[in-house]
């Protein structure tokens, strides 16, 4: 006999819902707590100080400190959390929903008062 | 009569491989008679680039290497740095390691198993494996906060934890995987016989040339040869035990049953490495500079890395050199293809498992 | 590595035959860069177990051509195809020619970006910090709030040492900007560092000695403030023989009349000035100089002025000569002498500087019921210290803003004549901000009318100081009566006069004083032909190369300690110092509350 072995699973799926969803009639999952999604800079708690910048594996972060300004790209940023982690301020927040994509490629400026 | 002999080109862009590697095939009708590899298309620098960064920073580029392989790549690294400077790794984290390392083994394997019934045109079979697959991606999430590439390995530990609540949940799903490997996938691989007839009795390497040509991974373990990394205890593997899957008929069949058998294998450790994990910290301070040379070695889904660092006490290394498992499967996909039919190329080449990213890092 | 051999070109081939008959099976091969040759190095596996590898290393010259393995181990082909592209190397008897088939041939463009360029390799290096470069004396700051975090006093004593002589009275009274500049004082949770000062000098010692040779050169310096004695340490270390003259009976300039004692014990001000001394300082009490000819032709080869600013500014308002009204510097120089002073029961103090505020606290501890402070401007404008600020409120002196006096009335001779306790009169205008001035504070202008009457006691005029010397130095001076010097040598108009402290640059701190008197002494010490290095010997610990932000800092809160000071019942009743030290327990959690910035992450 040829095949048998997938009918029972053939069977199963006729009939049960799909496994997939349909986005954008229905909306995504609510992600796990412990996924690294967005990043957010606080520029009320930033000193400027230039750590997120030199520990970034992939060179999102820039900051200058004679414009008071932190430059950050979302695309170059891989969400590895290094930044999050190494700030002491506590300046640097990740939230658990997946950044978005946009139509342009566009860095992000967040100016830091003084 | 002399037969003409034609040149096709296989690959780089072709539907059964996941990444681009070229092969030229040397035809006569019907038969191959010769090959010759081509590689070098993603060649992206990452040992160069790996002097340039310091060594911490490294581990991010380590990690992106490849993407099935992610976490194995860190790993190793981070044992290579780990030798060098004489860092002892909290208990806690080496299991942790080896429940992330067992994860995205199956990750691999499942992947793996997808890819190739899509080679073979079974595609309903191809989406199965993945879905199965998502529950691993979904525990990959859960744990370490990304999908495929885990980034949770790091110098001198983990940089995440697993509680006992995170536990039974992950145990819970690997379960309903466990199910849906049983029922749906295991079957048909193990008994259906179209599968069978495109690859039982093809691609044969007898156990001799398997390890004159440095055969790693399931390739080898599929011809006979008993050599996995794992046995040297790296992490947590002495404490958890561990025999390798070995067959012995050395052709494709062969080495299908052994990818499908460890996963069963992951099935067990993962569970068991997590119910024994002791208390304490999973991460221990690194102070200072790396300086020597080492050689680290760890068993990834397609067989033995190897990675050689030298350190001249500064804050870059001087020399990060890997050998990943496809680059020394490649030979052996040399020797087994000759003879067979241009319709089981893709089948063969797929056999080996191929991660040309890794290959060409 | 282990399980290495060692080959020489010729002997390549045959050790690899031999790892062939040990059926051995082949790793991979790693090529190494090493400038004027090429190292390869090969791993190979025992056949029955993964452990352990056995290496063959391989050095050639770079044009030199290596002996192809690839006839012995087929795969090694492969490997070898990749050295050939990544290192140009040359290597003869490949089995398989793979033709060299990479993407980007190496004359292109792109090329270039593979080769490193000429970085550097880094040395351990630490970041720039922001405490550290707002010390005026050049502090190692994280480095010995590191060290007391981890239990080294000596060793952070030592650190201190090697940039300012007394850290004994600046961990009392410098106002100390490396808390201003903290990063954590945006969060309020200052580090502090004065405190910790003032902690490793009680608990742990430091030996000094003169290790230079003797040069046999003297150098005079003309007042033993903290410019002149520091001055006077770094000279004596340089090997020099130093005079100090001091023309009060006794040594230690403003630190000694100008501050009171419950901010510096006077015990611990004598004990920094015997350090000096045992150093081989003479100090000259008592001895007032009028003529720097004298000097050179006493045989001194160089002098410094650091006679500071001892002179009052005046109000310049009616009345003002009245017996009543005294100056700060004479007030707080005969309450540090000892000499009894009449304040009676309403005191107030003019102006809002640290001296007013010195003088309020001490007229305050001298029996004043009610001591008032009148500053023209806002507490936004105050030169006082914040902190000086807080306490003299909470002992209970009331400050008044947008006040200035008038004149001065005493009360007529009738008053005189029925025998009451003299009271005098002040009058003063209410004031108001006006445009800024000069210094870029705004300046108070009068309102007028507001004139208003308030009854005193004494009056203390605190609204300035400036310079006062002989006029027979003949030096060049400047805007009220400072001293103009080089800014880079502290060398005054005069040849091998040198001048620091408060006499440059009007009143300022000790340790702006101190670091001036150690320029001076560096410059002193070239002129007189030396090099002008301070030499400092080298701490010798193990040190954190990595900060460790999460491990060690992530999800823990790092919150400012109380600092314990003596209650508001006891301090008012004598002179005992006021803020009391820290126990060792809390010394060693406020080292580790350190976020450590000099280090990278």
């Amino acid at each position: 006999m040829e095949m048998p072995w997938m009918f029972p699973t053939i069977w199963i799926n006729l009939f049960t819902r799909p496994a997939t969803r349909r986005y954008p009639f229905k909306d995504i999952r609510e992600p796990f707590a412990e996924y690294k999604g967005r990043i957010y800079f606080d520029s009320n708690k930033c000193d400027l100080c230039g750590d997120c910048a030199r520990i970034c594996p992939s060179r999102a972060i820039e900051v200058s400190l004679t414009n008071r300004q932190i430059t950050y790209d979302p695309f170059k940023c891989i969400y590895c959390s290094n930044c999050v982690q190494a700030c002491l301020p506590r300046a640097i927040s990740q939230d658990k929903h997946y950044a978005k994509p946009a139509a342009a490629k566009e860095a992000e400026t967040i100016s830091v008062p003084v | 009569m002399k037969m003409a002999r034609t040149v096709i080109p296989f690959g780089p862009q072709h539907p059964v491989l996941p990444e681009p590697i070229h092969l030229k095939l040397e035809l006569e009708d019907e038969k191959v008679v010769g090959v010759t590899p081509v590689i070098g298309y993603i060649h992206r620098g990452i040992e160069k680039a790996a002097e340039l960064n310091s060594f911490r920073q490294n581990v991010s580029l380590m990690d992106r290497i490849c993407g099935i392989c992610s976490f194995i790549h860190a790993l190793t690294y981070c044992q290579g740095i780990e030798a060098l400077m004489g860092v002892e790794v909290p208990p806690r984290a080496r299991f942790l390691r080896v429940f992330w390392s067992e994860l995205s083994r199956t990750h691999s394997h499942l992947l793996w198993l997808g890819l190739f019934a899509d080679a073979m045109g079974f595609e309903s079979l191809f989406m199965q494996c993945w879905r199965a697959r998502e529950i691993i991606l979904d525990i990959s999430e859960m744990t370490a906060g990304h999908r495929i590439i885990q980034s949770t390995c790091t110098i001198g530990g983990v940089k995440r934890d697993i509680d006992k609540e995170m536990s039974n949940e992950v145990n819970r799903r690997l379960l309903a995987f466990k199910g849906m490997m049983d029922k749906t996938i295991s079957p048909v691989f193990l008994h259906d016989p179209t599968i069978k007839r495109r690859i039982a009795g093809k691609g044969v390497l007898p156990k001799e040339q398997a390890e004159l040509l440095g055969a790693v991974g399931p390739v080898a373990r599929g011809s006979g040869v008993s050599i996995d990394i794992r046995q040297t205890g790296y992490a947590a593997y002495k404490e958890v035990g561990f025999e390798p899957v070995v067959e012995t008929a050395g052709d494709g069949y062969a080495r299908t049953l052994v990818r499908i058998r460890e996963v069963y294998q992951c099935l067990e450790l993962m569970p068991e490495a997590l119910s024994m994990m002791p208390d304490g910290e999973i991460l221990v301070r690194v102070d200072g500079y790396p300086e020597g040379e080492t050689v680290s070695r760890c068993e990834q889904p397609r067989g033995e890395v190897i990675y050689y660092l030298r350190g001249n006490g500064t804050n870059n290394l001087e020399r990060l050199k890997i050998r990943t498992p496809t680059f020394a499967n490649i030979p052996a996909l040399l020797v087994t293809l000759p003879g067979c039919e241009l319709a089981d190329v893709p089948v063969l080449t797929l056999l080996i498992d191929p991660c040309i990213s890794c290959t060409e890092r | 590595m282990e399980n290495e051999i060692l080959v020489e070109k010729a002997e390549l081939v045959p050790a690899v035959q031999r790892m062939l008959a040990e059926k051995a099976r082949f790793g991979t091969a790693t090529c190494l860069d090493r400038g004027d040759k090429f190292e390869i190095v090969y791993h190979f596996e025992p056949q029955e177990s993964p452990e352990p590898l056995t290496h063959i290393r391989v050095s050639i010259a770079k044009e030199d051509t290596l002996p192809s393995i690839s006839s012995i181990y087929f795969c090694a082909a492969l490997i070898e195809s990749e050295m050939q592209d990544h290192f140009d190397i040359q290597i003869s008897g490949t089995a398989f020619d793979f033709q060299r088939r990479f993407i980007r041939s190496r004359e292109s463009p792109e090329a270039e970006l593979l080769k490193p360029a000429s970085y550097e390799l880094r040395p351990p290096a630490r970041l720039p910090v922001r405490c550290g470069e707002a010390c005026p004396a050049g502090i190692d700051i994280p480095r010995y709030v590191r060290f007391i975090g981890e239990g080294k006093f000596a060793e952070a004593l030592a650190v201190i040492k090697q940039a300012l002589p007394f850290p004994g009275i600046l961990g009392r009274v410098c106002f100390a900007p490396c808390e201003n500049a903290c990063r954590q004082s945006k969060q309020e949770e200052t580090i502090a560092i004065r405190m910790l000062k003032r902690f490793v000098y009680e608990k742990a010692t430091y030996e000094e000695k003169v290790t230079a040779e003797a040069t046999h050169k003297r150098v005079a310096i003309i007042g033993s403030g903290p410019a002149g004695l520091t001055a006077a340490y770094y000279l004596a270390k340089m090997g020099h023989g130093v005079t100090i003259f001091e023309a009060l009976p006794q040594a230690g300039g403003m630190m000694r009349v100008g501050i009171p004692a419950y901010r510096l014990p006077r015990k611990i001000l004598d004990d920094e000035i015997d350090m000096v001394k045992k150093l081989g300082v003479e100090i000259r009490t008592n001895t007032r100089v009028e003529f720097l000819d004298k000097l050179f032709s006493d045989g001194y080869q160089a002098t410094l002025v650091a006679t500071g600013a001892h002179q009052e500014m005046k109000m310049g308002i009616a009345g003002e000569e009245h017996p009543k009204v005294m100056d700060c510097i004479n007030f707080l120089r005969d309450v540090n002498f000892g000499q009894p002073v009449e304040l009676g029961n309403r005191v107030v103090v003019i102006g809002g500087g640290n001296a007013a505020i010195d003088s309020a606290r001490t007229a305050l501890r001298l029996g004043a019921k009610e001591v008032s402070i009148f500053y023209r401007r806002t507490s936004a404008e105050m030169p006082a210290h914040r902190s000086e600020v807080e306490e003299a409120m909470k002992e209970g002196v009331k400050i008044e803003f947008l006040v200035a006096p008038k004149s001065v009335l005493s009360k007529s001779a009738r008053q005189a004549l029925a025998g009451g306790s003299e009271t005098i009169t002040l009058e003063s205008f209410r004031m108001k901000l006006g445009a800024p001035d000069p210094g870029g504070r705004p300046h108070p202008e009068p309102i007028e009318g507001s004139e208003f009457r308030v009854d005193f006691d004494s009056v203390i005029a605190a609204i300035g100081q400036h310079p006062e010397f002989a006029a027979q130095f003949k030096l060049k001076t400047g805007r009220e009566n400072v001293i103009v010097v080089n800014s880079r040598t502290r060398a005054t108009s005069r040849k091998g006069v040198f001048a620091a402290g408060d006499v440059i640059g009007g009143p300022a701190s000790v340790v702006e004083a101190v670091k001036t008197g150690k320029e001076a002494a560096i410059s002193i010490d070239k002129y007189l032909g030396g090099d002008g290095i301070v030499r400092v010997e080298e701490i010798k610990v193990k040190e954190p190369t990595s900060r460790h932000t999460f491990i060690e800092r992530w999800g823990r809160e790092s919150k400012q300690v109380e600092m314990p000071s003596l209650a508001i019942e006891d301090r008012l009743s004598g002179f005992d110092e006021v803020e009391l030290g820290l126990s060792e327990e809390i010394a060693i959690a406020e080292g580790q509350r350190c976020w450590r910035c000099d280090l990278e992450e």
